[in-house]
């Protein structure tokens, strides 16, 4: 039967209009993002190249990229810890067989339907209230606050998410290998240590890298939430090559060589996941 | 504004003729779109009136996009490259005019400049080349509540001997009196003398811009000296410890705390005067329609006027508002020959049809340099006070700010002014930042 | 011990309310703040609305007319349908097509799509506005198709593990009834794919719902999507107004929840399904 699918007219029917839409809206865009990365330009139309200079901007000024980044790397190290250890902790309070826990795990995971905008608003109403009451200040005062702020946020966001995977790793561990436990005495925390644990690394995995590209990529939250004030402290790599691309005119050339470190930055992190994944899967 | 009465008759004159002869607005088959960017966010719904106005009347359509405050150049840089790019756009100073010139063409020819009472309120290169004609002359300085401030004048318990607005012209009696105005603030039944001054980013523009105007002008030596139409000039900030005299009094004497300000946005200040919580305010003529469309507005009309800035400086006595041009109208010169003239053809209307003068000057509350627009009334009570300030004889500071190389320096400055504001920033650091950024932003645009 | 283990789910149950207030209080705070006057927003969030403060629906009025939000919510909704169609019509056919037709071409296809998923979208921002501008897409018809190929990396990834489980038995038994291929996936492949159609149809859903920047950079200046208007209320009138921004969230936020309460089983399975296999 394969012969009579190979045919080119069925090719055609089966992958052309994605791969059209494909082409247009990710492949063309791509070589000319990686090709104006190289030139200084107002328009396409009047673009020169410039060879690298784009990129040596990139890392000359400290202001911009360098800082975004280290701003970035705080945020995911802190950001990715905190969820995963709150999530998991959620997870085996809600897998101990009480009644009702439905509930709780549906009001867990709503934040994480939200937009990031309309929570970067939401959150700013709460921390600058919750700031004006005790200190008198609010986000702005500080590029910490603005730092812990949008960790809240996102631990807010993210935790009932996370959550659920965890719950389903904790899930697929075996019945009476608990049980089997219990009987010979086990306390709970070595249960949890020498049986869940080990058994959910998968999903810990899995949960890790999520948070970690997802704290990489974030832009929406950092937009509404602080928008990188104070004196741009608080700004992160999306946002940061948004505003060099967009609020500085005669910038967009060094925009596009900052949007291509940073594909390679978030291309690297996959790899290093699909590294880890598939040596799992060997063993 | 303060144009001699002969220009103004002279000028109409000569318009009324060539209106009469090229009053010929062809019923024309166009029908194209004409795009205009609006670089004014708090009139973005009154421009759509205007534009439904005119497909009312001529069947051609109109269509308004409006920036969101702070983005005007970074919409305009997207909209340019794109299909459906503006007919109609605004540059707001020299330095955007460099970038922009291969997008302008020339308006010399057209109807509404033959409106224009002077060339001083156009962009041009001296050799009748007009990029840009400006729709509105704004001045502002501080705006006060005549009405508080007759109740303080009036006070048995003040400590000032000051008894009448026209004798605040010097930062000296300003400050006697505010700070006096603040002692007194629970007998005036107000929360603070001045309104908020509004630093949340977006919402910064009254002092990284306008306040701005007063150190500019003085160190780049007056109206004289300062070339509207040049490059940017450099900046030491020479007087910044003058700007942060009339910087500090705002932020002493306020409705709300120093540390706060990162939450107040124009609007707030705005509403507190208008609610009669506060008696001054630094803003613009174009302030009215906020003022008066506040709901519970407590503050009357003919309360509403105008003091100059002071802040310091030898000689500022002799000073009135700051006022000035500082939005221009282009026209693509990448559109079509069609949009162009169509886009002529609305502009003429729009000054100097009937309809459309009543809507510039009701709606949009715009002054404008057009003699066409001579008989128009305005109700906006802060026209009259400017009047007021010029026939005392006072000089009104030119648009310096207009020289600010771009917006980056503008959100550095806003950003530097809330940390300072915060108390998480000393002012010589400030100084020191913003003079460093400006020589960077110069460079980059006068290298253009 | 039964006494004891009682005390122990007591505990958790209190522990468990207690995380969930924390977890309504942000959005609870905001339905409050709605009602109130702008000016006491802001600062005092947590004043309750009082005689002077409480302004009652005119946040909404005001807001829905003068922000024309109920537009936004139009074009979010119908983005958000004919976008999810597209992608599950055209990456279901594409993944069957080159799951089960293993040919030089096909591999290559395969790479290609995958390539995506791992590229942020600040690289193509830029340059896939213009593509779109130039082709006429930047409206709110043209954005489907550029979410069909934007969504086409992690839906094609999503089809084709699901379908590499499919038994061939099946299609070869319809093959020899006479189907054509293209019929032969419509009768037989398309309803076995159900499962993981759901999945991708609310992961995507909830990606283009909630997605900010492509409509804010393709279509924002004319059709304004519920986050776009959102950030829009900084900035696009002058100054924000903190009344109209609290009622808008509201707004916005009702939606989302009807459809969470409405297919939380869905919803809950799709997610994990999607971030295992993702």
């Amino acid at each position: 039967m394969n012969k009579i699918y190979k045919k080119p007219k069925y090719l055609a029917i089966f992958t052309l209009p994605t791969l059209i839409a494909y082409i247009i809206a990710f492949v063309v865009p791509f070589i000319m993002g990686l090709y104006l990365s190289f030139c200084k330009f107002k328009t396409i139309a009047s673009a020169q190249f410039v060879g690298f200079s784009n990129y040596m901007t990139v890392f000359t000024d400290t202001r911009g990229f360098i800082r975004a980044f280290i701003f970035t790397v705080k945020i995911a190290v802190v950001g990715v810890v905190t969820t995963n250890i709150i999530a998991f902790i959620f997870a085996l309070l809600l897998t101990r067989g009480l009644k009702g826990t439905n509930f709780y795990r549906t009001i867990f995971f709503m934040p994480n339907l939200i937009g990031g905008i309309i929570l970067g608003y939401i959150w700013q109403l709460l921390l600058n209230g919750i700031l004006i009451r005790l200190v008198g200040v609010d986000l702005t005062f500080k590029a910490s606050y603005g730092y812990w702020g949008i960790i809240i946020l996102y631990n807010w966001q993210k935790i009932g998410y996370l959550m659920i995977i965890y719950i389903a790793g904790i899930q697929n561990v075996p019945g009476d290998l608990i049980e089997a436990a219990k009987i010979d005495g086990a306390t709970y925390m070595q249960t949890l240590k020498s049986i869940i644990l080990p058994m959910v690394m998968s999903s810990i995995t899995i949960c890790t890298f999520l948070s970690l590209t997802d704290c990489f990529k974030m832009f929406d939250q950092n937009l509404a939430l602080t928008a990188g004030a104070p004196r741009n402290q608080t700004t992160m790599l999306a946002l940061d090559i948004f505003e060099t691309y967009y609020n500085r005119v005669g910038f967009a050339g060094v925009g596009q060589a900052k949007a291509v470190i940073f594909t390679i930055i978030v291309f690297l992190i996959a790899m290093i996941q699909l590294r880890i994944t598939s040596r799992k899967e060997n063993n | 504004m303060k144009k001699s009465f002969i220009s103004i008759t002279l000028a109409a004159a000569m318009a009324a003729t060539l209106a009469t002869g090229a009053m010929t607005v062809s019923a024309s088959d166009y029908t194209g779109t004409i795009r205009w960017l609006n670089y004014k966010p708090e009139v973005s719904d009154q421009m759509k009136e205007v534009a439904a106005a005119y497909t009312e009347e001529t069947g051609i359509n109109v269509e308004i996009e409006t920036a969101a405050s702070g983005t005007y150049e970074q919409t305009l840089t997207a909209r340019m490259d794109s299909s459906d790019a503006p007919v109609i756009f605004v540059v707001d100073s020299v330095n955007m005019l460099n970038t922009w010139k291969d997008y302008i063409s020339d308006l010399s020819g057209t109807e509404l400049y033959s409106y224009c009472s002077d060339d001083a309120y156009t962009l041009n290169d001296g050799n009748g080349y007009i990029y840009g004609i400006s729709y509105a002359l704004e001045g502002w300085g501080i705006i006060v509540n005549k009405a508080i401030t007759d109740a303080y004048f009036a006070s048995p318990n003040k400590s000032t001997e000051y008894t009448s607005l026209d004798e605040l012209y010097t930062f000296d009696a300003l400050k006697a009196v505010v700070e006096d105005m603040t002692a007194l603030k629970d007998e005036l039944g107000i929360q603070g003398v001045f309104g908020s001054t509004s630093l949340k980013a977006g919402d910064d523009w009254r002092f990284q811009t306008h306040l701005m105007n007063q150190p500019l002008y003085w160190e780049w030596g007056g109206n004289e000296n300062i070339d509207l139409n040049g490059k940017v000039p450099d900046f030491t900030f020479q007087y910044n410890q003058e700007y942060k005299n009339i910087l500090d009094l705002y932020l002493n004497n306020s409705v709300t705390e120093p540390a706060l300000v990162g939450t107040k946005t124009v609007d707030d200040s705005m509403a507190e005067f208008a609610l009669g919580q506060c008696a001054m305010i630094q803003n613009g003529d174009w302030a009215w329609n906020t003022i008066a469309n506040t709901d519970g507005k407590a503050v009357k009309d003919e309360d509403v006027c105008f003091i100059p800035i002071s802040c310091g400086v030898e000689g500022e006595e002799a000073m009135g508002l700051n006022v000035g041009a500082s939005q221009y109208m282009c026209i693509n010169s990448q559109a079509s020959e069609e949009d162009q003239a169509a886009a002529a053809d609305f502009l003429a209307w729009l000054f100097s049809s009937d309809t459309g003068k009543q809507l510039v000057a009701q709606k949009l509350q715009f002054v404008t340099p057009f003699t066409t627009m001579a008989d128009a009334e305005y109700t906006n009570p802060l026209f009259a006070s400017e009047n007021y300030i010029s026939s005392l004889g006072k000089t009104a500071y030119c648009w310096a700010a207009n020289l600010i190389p771009d917006q980056t320096w503008k959100d550095e400055m806003g950003a530097d002014l809330l940390a300072y504001a915060q108390g998480q920033m000393e002012w010589d650091e400030l100084v020191e930042t913003v003079v460093d950024v400006w020589a960077e932003e110069e460079a980059i645009t006068n290298e253009g | 011990m039964e006494a004891k283990k009682n005390m122990s789910s007591l505990i958790i149950y209190i522990v468990l309310s207690i995380l969930s207030v924390l977890f309504v209080i942000p959005i609870a705070l905001v339905v409050m703040n709605s009602f109130k006057n702008k000016l006491y927003i802001s600062t005092t969030p947590f004043e309750l609305p009082n005689s002077t403060s409480f302004v009652g629906f005119k946040n909404y009025v005001d807001g829905l007319t003068k922000i024309h939000f109920w537009n936004s919510i139009g074009y979010s909704l119908f983005i958000t349908v004919c976008s999810v169609a597209l992608i599950l019509i055209f990456c279901s056919m594409t993944s069957w097509y080159i799951t089960r037709v293993q040919t030089k071409t096909t591999a290559f296809l395969r790479t290609l799509f995958l390539t995506s998923m791992v590229v942020p979208f600040q690289m193509v921002m830029y340059t896939m506005t213009k593509t779109a501008n130039v082709l006429h897409l930047d409206n709110y018809i043209g954005i489907n198709f550029l979410y069909l190929g934007f969504g086409a990396g992690m839906a094609v990834f999503m089809f084709s593990g699901f379908i590499k489980g499919i038994p061939l038995e099946l299609e070869e038994a319809a093959m020899i009834d006479g189907c054509t291929p293209f019929s032969m996936f419509v009768r037989v492949i398309f309803p076995i794919l159900k499962p993981i159609t759901i999945t991708v149809a609310i992961l995507d859903a909830m990606w283009i719902w909630n997605d900010y920047l492509l409509p804010y950079l393709v279509i924002g200046t004319k059709y304004r999507t519920i986050p776009v208007a959102i950030q829009y209320l900084k900035g696009g009138y002058g100054s924000i107004d903190y009344g109209h921004l609290m009622a808008t969230i509201v707004i916005a936020l009702v939606p989302i929840v009807i459809f969470y309460f409405a297919c939380q089983k869905y919803i809950i399975e799709g997610i994990v399904d999607g971030a295992v296999k993702g």
